[in-house]
């Protein structure tokens, strides 16, 4: 006789009369634990001892994340669990067909989908309680979805769609139906297109000055030439770029970028206030400045190039207006030229020699000229920028000032030479029709960094006094140049404020916008904001200040496309497989947006009658209209990544070819050094509306160097912050993302970058705690002693989430403001300020004045 | 010597009440119940298992409702979102610390080798301390059932190997922390009760000492 493992006795046929196990069964009641498994129904023959199945199953999946790669992972699944992630083993090693290998953080993505924190059921602040408290009851998705429609509905019967607001996130930037930016891109903007529309932003926190500068100089966007093209050029220069740590993928401008340099040697030199890892292993030569001070050295470059006659003065004829005065438009005032500029004919009466910019750079005057020259006799020369010399006060202009370096050495649109923007790269033509297909009738647009202002100031706002917009045509998330035909400013004004923030994949809340504890101090009003709703698959900062909390599904759960980004000459794309269940209660965002439709009236319009899957094999059938040779959805997914190897890409190579035939969209067609629609809005914009006016708070017509609140200047004259404190981008996260994974963490400690003689002057050695402080908040983080950031400079990764704690945990330095909690993660916003740039109206996180003390 | 059937049956009632309370908590009607119980405890008072009761009689006489009680096993255990003490074999036992891990597997292997399963499988973790619980009260109930002594004896192997392989790794040291974490006397009362009823399992099981992680 054999014990039978198949068929349990039912409690009582033998032995004991099990009454203490009724009897307290009884007493707690309850629902089923373990059950017969499934196998054993219907199937009498099948042992259900038998082991489960050893096969393995490999998934195509993706690491979706802001982090400007786009990198496959394999997931190994085993028994509808992923236990293994492994890298793409397709490509090869030569450029235009690489391998994509995923880097420390998609390969830790077990780390985010095993995460013991994340998400599992729909949750709603206790009533009662405040934003940030962290009481939480959990609901069913019915009783969330049905609130948070209702609340809607009543936030639209008394304000109107415009109150309603779809914060920055970029947690899945990298997917189509899961896509979490471009906003009006995102599912719940499709929602909202169906449903009378919603307030937009333009720009984005990574770019918010460059994005507003372009116009002005080039007339749109424009990329650089791509890095395999550095192998046709005699120089590299690069402004705060740094692929190495900001392209992380194996197969991104990482690798492009080293892949070149490995078999093309072109010398490279690197400007940046840190010696970044490009710095350390694609640069001859680090020049270290004081951050935001690029368009003063440049300035103090030209100087030399001009007085030496090194320029390229036959391309600033043709191609440009205003390096000269006969190049100004018309009605410029006199001696308002770039030249006039340099040489102190103009408003400051200062020339812009090299000893003039050594001073407020921090770089030696010998060195300006030496680099001036050598920029300037190198023919051609591969001027690109990073995004970290926007990122300030002045970040406009330095962004500008850089296109101008490669305008005025006669760079622009041909081989080996470049725009003085940042890298390009090749691209797949990948339509998305259900992110695309719905336009929002909203005609305004605010700057992405503007929302705090309109939840407090709303109908106050317009464009001189906040940077308030007109879309240049019905869905376009852009704004368009407030300034009309005849050369006026325009303006136009917010008609309510936002009483709705929606934040998918995001953590814009408290994190990653700015100033922190000012924030926090505002969204925990409740009666201006009304209404936040956070969607994420991890319990994030951002999460801890929302009324309701939605717990989506990861890429593994789903499938998906997640479109190439940023493989030099190779384009490429993912399609990716659902590899598990979702897990706990976690539905995807097409799901919850779907049922949240169907409460507003749309559904039928929101899924325009279409799964989610049928929606991506629409997506790949539209694209394969475009471009033929695309594979179609199921070869592709089969395959998991497409790769094409389009070659080098030569940024405005037509304009360059004929001005004429091919202008640039500016007033003047031509690239604009003087920008006169920048010196009619300078008349109109006015400062100190909503934030205190600061230095630097004017709008000027030339790429200048402009001294800002907490600048270079401002901190050397300062005993109280001394310190300008920058936020580098770092390798154990992407933004915020991956911040709550242990592995990461432990193999990229929090630290504060700190010079060696600034920590010698104050006692602080190498791993001690320090604080990081000044009157909008304060860090403790441990210090990193190293000469590889320039004195007077801290720099603190940014991203890191934010965990306040109060001086009963942790007591404060007694120079710091008593007022605010110490931040123990170390987040660079508890230090950063709200008050946006002068045209943006962008996040200036790296003009940071601070103080630091050892712990 | 004769199979006791009575013991084992004990321990499988301790262990299906406490599987219960750690995966749900009580609703106040089962509150009440389990106050009125508490003095018929099943299994012998060892150190922790009297320490257990007694913070269940402090939470019965001050009152403590569902409510209290729920608030603080979901912060305990982050039934929504972050977990103080996870309350998952894996995140204690594999070097990565996540759910759905190399333990989550094997105790899935254990359940089916007694045609049982997780009731969420794939979507929770299968080895929620409630569930292992649970299957030790399930495995012990089968002894029980068996026909005759010998057989029930037998039929103990699985429990007596899952206890060693499986819970007293992880759930004594990880019970004294919630035991710490807690903010109820309540939750603070099962930990205890459960590591009573885990260490009283083990020495009926003839397990050593040094089996458990106590710390």
């Amino acid at each position: 006789m054999t014990i039978n493992t198949d068929a349990p006795d039912e409690p009582g046929t033998t032995g004991s009369d099990r009454r203490t196990f009724l009897k307290w069964s009884a007493a707690v009641g309850g629902t089923a634990a373990l059950v017969p498994t499934a196998t054993q129904l219907g199937m009498p023959g099948r042992a259900s001892s038998a082991p489960a199945e050893e096969d393995t199953t490999v998934y195509w999946s993706a690491c979706t994340v802001n982090c400007g790669s786009r990198c496959p992972v394999r997931l190994e699944v085993k028994d509808g669990t992923v236990v293994r992630v492994l890298p793409d083993n397709t490509g090869t090693n030569e450029l235009g067909s690489q391998q994509v290998r995923a880097c420390v953080r998609g390969r830790s993505i077990r780390h985010r989908i095993y995460n013991p924190d994340r998400l599992k059921k729909p949750m709603k602040r206790k009533a009662g309680t405040k934003r940030g408290d962290e009481e939480w009851e959990t609901i069913s998705w019915d009783q969330a979805l049905d609130e948070i429609a209702e609340k809607m509905e009543d936030i639209k019967a008394r304000f109107g769609n415009e109150a309603i607001y779809i914060n920055y996130g970029t947690g899945t930037l990298g997917s189509v139906m899961a896509k979490s930016w471009p906003p009006d891109q995102s599912p719940f903007a499709r929602l909202m297109n169906t449903w009378g529309g919603y307030l937009d932003h333009y720009a984005d926190y990574s770019t918010t000055e460059i994005t507003a500068a372009y116009p002005y100089f080039y007339g749109t966007w424009v990329d650089g030439n791509t890095f395999d093209d550095v192998k046709n050029s005699e120089l590299q220069v690069m402004f705060g770029n740094n692929p190495l740590e900001t392209r992380m993928s194996g197969g991104g401008q990482l690798l492009v970028s080293q892949q070149t340099r490995k078999e093309h040697g072109v010398r490279t030199i690197i400007v940046d206030p840190r010696y970044s890892e490009t710095a350390a292993l694609l640069g001859d030569e680090w020049v270290p400045l004081r951050p935001g001070t690029d368009a003063a050295l440049i300035a103090g470059m030209i100087h030399v190039m001009v007085t030496e006659d090194l320029h390229d003065q036959e391309f600033l004829d043709k191609y440009c207006v205003g390096f000269d005065e006969k190049t100004l438009p018309k009605g410029a005032p006199k001696n308002s030229s770039y030249r006039s500029y340099l040489l102190g004919k103009g408003p400051d009466t200062t020339e812009k020699t090299p000893e003039w910019a050594a001073d407020i750079t921090g770089i030696p005057a010998v060195k300006i000229r030496q680099l001036a020259r050598e920029i300037a006799g190198a023919k051609p020369c591969a001027i690109t920028q990073g995004w970290g010399p926007q990122r300030h006060a002045n970040g406009e202009n330095s962004a500008r000032a850089i296109f101008l370096l490669a305008a005025a050495t006669g760079n622009v649109g041909i081989p080996g030479g470049g725009t003085g923007a940042r890298e390009g790269a090749q691209y797949l033509s990948i339509v998305e029709p259900f992110n695309t297909e719905l336009i929002n009738p909203s005609e305004k647009i605010i700057s992405v960094f503007g929302w705090l202002d309109a939840i407090q100031y709303g109908e106050q706002m317009d464009t001189f006094n906040a940077g308030v917009l007109k879309k240049p045509a019905p869905g376009v998330r852009d704004g368009e140049v407030p300034v009309d035909e005849k050369g006026n400013a325009t303006n136009t004004r917010l008609e309510v404020p936002i009483k709705m923030v929606w934040q998918y994949s995001g953590n814009s809340i408290v994190n990653q916008t700015g100033d922190n504890n000012a924030s926090i101090k505002i969204l925990q009003d409740d009666t201006m904001c009304e209404l936040i709703v956070v969607c994420d698959i991890q319990y994030t900062v951002s999460a801890r200040y929302a009324d309701y909390i939605l717990p989506g599904t990861s890429t593994a759960e789903e499938d998906d496309i997640h479109p190439g980004e940023n493989g030099g000459p190779m384009a490429y794309g993912i399609i990716s497989s659902q590899a598990i269940e979702p897990l706990y209660e976690c539905r995807s965002i097409f799901d919850i947006c779907t049922d949240l439709a169907e409460r507003l009236g749309t559904k039928d319009e929101f899924t325009g009658g279409k799964t989610r899957e049928e929606w991506l094999r629409e997506a790949i059938r539209q694209s394969r209209e475009v471009d033929p040779t695309l594979p179609d959805y199921d070869e592709w997914k089969e395959m998991g990544i497409y790769r094409r190897d389009l070659g080098p890409g030569v940024s405005l190579a037509d304009f360059r070819k004929n001005p004429k035939a091919n202008p640039l969209p500016t007033p003047s067609g031509k690239i604009e050094i003087y920008s006169d629609r920048l010196a009619a809005m300078a008349e109109k914009w006015v400062f100190g509306v909503f934030h205190p006016e600061q230095a630097g708070d004017r709008l000027v017509p030339l790429p200048e160097y402009v001294e800002t609140w907490e600048g270079p200047l401002e901190t050397r004259a300062s005993d109280e912050y001394p310190f300008q404190v920058i936020g580098h981008h770092f390798k154990g996260r992407t933004h915020s993302s991956y911040g709550n994974v242990d592995w990461l963490k432990q193999a990229h400690h929090q630290t504060a970058w700190i010079n060696t003689v600034d920590a010698q002057d104050r006692d602080i050695e190498n791993g001690d705690l320090v604080f990081v402080y000044n009157d909008r908040g304060t860090i403790r983080l441990e210090a990193r002693v190293t000469e590889r950031v320039m004195p007077g400079v801290i720099s603190v990764p940014q991203g890191a989430w934010f965990d306040p704690k109060g001086a009963d945990e942790v007591e404060p330095p007694p120079e710091a403001n008593p007022d605010h909690p110490v931040d123990v993660g170390g987040n660079t916003n508890s230090l950063t300020s709200l008050h946006p740039s002068a045209l943006a109206k962008g996040n200036a996180p790296h003009t940071t004045a601070a103080n630091v003390v050892k712990a | 010597m004769a199979f006791d059937r009575t013991l084992w049956e004990h321990h499988a009632a301790a262990f299906g009440v406490l599987g219960r309370l750690h995966r749900e908590p009580p609703s106040d009607e089962a509150l009440t119940a389990i106050g009125a119980l508490l003095d018929e405890w099943p299994l012998p008072d060892g150190p922790d298992a009297a320490a257990g009761l007694a913070r269940l009689r402090c939470s019965r006489d001050a009152g403590e409702d569902a409510a209290r009680v729920r608030a603080d096993h979901d912060r305990l255990y982050g039934v929504s979102a972050v977990a103080l003490v996870a309350p998952y074999e894996s995140v204690h036992r594999g070097e990565d610390r996540l759910v759905f891990d190399t333990a989550t597997l094997e105790v899935r292997e254990a359940y089916r080798a007694l045609g049982l399963q997780a009731p969420q499988l794939n979507l929770e973790p299968d080895d929620h301390i409630g569930l292992e619980l649970d299957f030790m009260a399930q495995a012990l109930l089968r002894a029980v059932g068996a026909p005759d002594d010998a057989l029930a004896e037998a039929a103990l192997a699985p429990a007596r190997a899952f206890l060693a392989d499986h819970l007293l790794p992880w759930a004594p040291a990880v019970l004294a922390r919630v035991e710490e974490a807690a903010r109820t006397d309540f939750m603070a009362g099962v930990a205890l009760l459960t590591r009573g009823a885990l260490d009283s399992c083990r020495s009926a099981l003839g397990l050593p000492e040094s089996d458990a992680a106590r710390r």
